[in-house]
């Protein structure tokens, strides 16, 4: 089992740098033994500052390209907005030879405030282009340890939360600023 | 949803609609490593709505939906919830959301995108609601299959996160052999990008 050591993470908008439709298949090799890195445990670069400089190294584009093109459709035709390479983010996280790619497409970018359910791909992709994990979003990952055990079990009223979960204060699972007792946000118009 | 409850309870409502769901046409892939589970996942299809608690004391579940800002060719199988319910019977405003409901085609955790989408939901609703003097938070859940048989699938279960309580769980059963839980793990957020995963 691959184990990560200290990450280094970009995100940015892809929104131009790839040239449209790719026709080379993905070359797929799948390796369980990979496990994707919480993508989402630590603050990323931002990329895409106005009048910053940036260089990104061919490795990092090839295999950004290779996921963009093995999950979203060819782009030479109308897309519905959440399809399209420049609705998405992208968080990349480089251990040696291997490049850990999240995709999540941006609501944001198609005038929604909401996420849809399962709108995001996980990908592993060797430095040579290879794709050597990828797991859609709701798609079972088999490498997560004890997935189906069900050895911890205890009975239940379906649904439920844990009947000491609840307190009257404030959630530690969740910041303050979300708990405030004023109004909730608006409800965006659809 | 015509024909579907209302319920008294939401563990009623809930276990009413898991094979409801699944019994919609593509809810689910099947197993993996069959032979044609590639083209399973292909035209598989998420379906969602919400549960929720109306002013009458009851718990109805909201039309289903498919809707996708994806197009087909997209490898993701996502589904698009709308933010409210117009219930026409109820004044706006007045309807309680508790579950936002869906399938997973094949038996996957809880996503990242399902976990950004239902705490965007709670800045916009209420993280818990009172239902006769009772807490009820809000929370996502994902209905799964084990079974084989795409025609008529079985109810295995369901996958849940519970923002406020930041509870992470698979339950597991039926009626006959009722229904049990399995806390996989606690999220704890930091702020609307950035959460932490505590596996159990």
């Amino acid at each position: 089992m691959k184990r990560l050591s200290t990450p280094l993470v970009f995100a940015f908008l892809l929104a131009s740098c790839l040239r449209p439709s790719a026709t080379l298949p993905a070359r797929i090799q799948e390796d369980p033994s990979i496990v994707f890195p919480p993508f989402f445990a630590q603050p990323a670069v931002l990329l895409g500052a106005e009048g910053t400089v940036y260089e990104l190294d061919g490795d990092t584009l090839r295999a950004l390209f290779v996921a963009t093109e093995d999950l979203l459709p060819p782009q030479d035709k109308p897309l519905p907005c959440g399809s399209r390479r420049e609705s998405q983010r992208y968080r990349v996280l480089r251990q040696g030879d291997l490049f850990f790619i999240r995709i999540d497409e941006d609501p944001k970018a198609c005038g929604r405030t909401q996420p849809a359910l399962d709108s995001g791909a996980s990908y592993a992709i060797h430095r040579d282009g290879r794709i050597l994990r990828r797991v859609m979003d709701g798609e079972a990952d088999v490498t997560i340890p004890g997935a189906d055990a069900g050895v911890n079990s205890t009975p239940g009223e379906p649904g439920a939360s844990s009947a000491d979960s609840l307190s009257d204060g404030p959630s530690p699972f969740l910041p303050p600023a979300w708990q405030d007792a004023g109004s909730p946000e608006p409800v965006p118009t659809r | 949803m015509p024909g579907f409850g209302p319920f008294d309870t939401f563990s009623d409502a809930l276990i009413a609609a898991c094979p409801l769901i699944l019994s919609k046409p593509h809810a689910t892939a099947g197993r993996p490593g069959t032979q044609d589970f590639e083209l399973r996942w292909r035209i598989s299809k998420e379906y969602c709505a919400w549960l929720y608690y109306t002013p009458a004391g009851k718990y109805e579940m909201s039309m289903l939906t498919d809707q996708s800002a994806q197009d087909d060719l997209d490898r993701r199988r996502s589904c698009l919830l709308p933010a409210t319910v117009d219930d026409a019977r109820f004044p706006p405003g007045s309807l309680k959301y508790v579950f936002a409901l869906h399938n997973h085609p094949y038996a996957g955790r809880l996503s990242d995108g399902d976990l950004r989408m239902i705490t965007s939901m709670g800045r916009t609703h209420e993280w818990v609601v009172q239902v006769r003097g009772k807490k009820v938070p809000l929370s996502v859940v994902a209905f799964f299959s084990n079974s084989n048989d795409l025609e008529h699938p079985s109810c295995d279960g369901f996958f849940q996160y519970i923002p406020v309580t930041g509870e992470l769980k698979k339950w597991t059963g039926d009626a006959s052999s009722g229904w049990r839980q399995e806390l996989l793990g606690t999220v704890t957020w930091q702020d609307e990008e950035h959460y932490r995963i505590d596996e159990k």
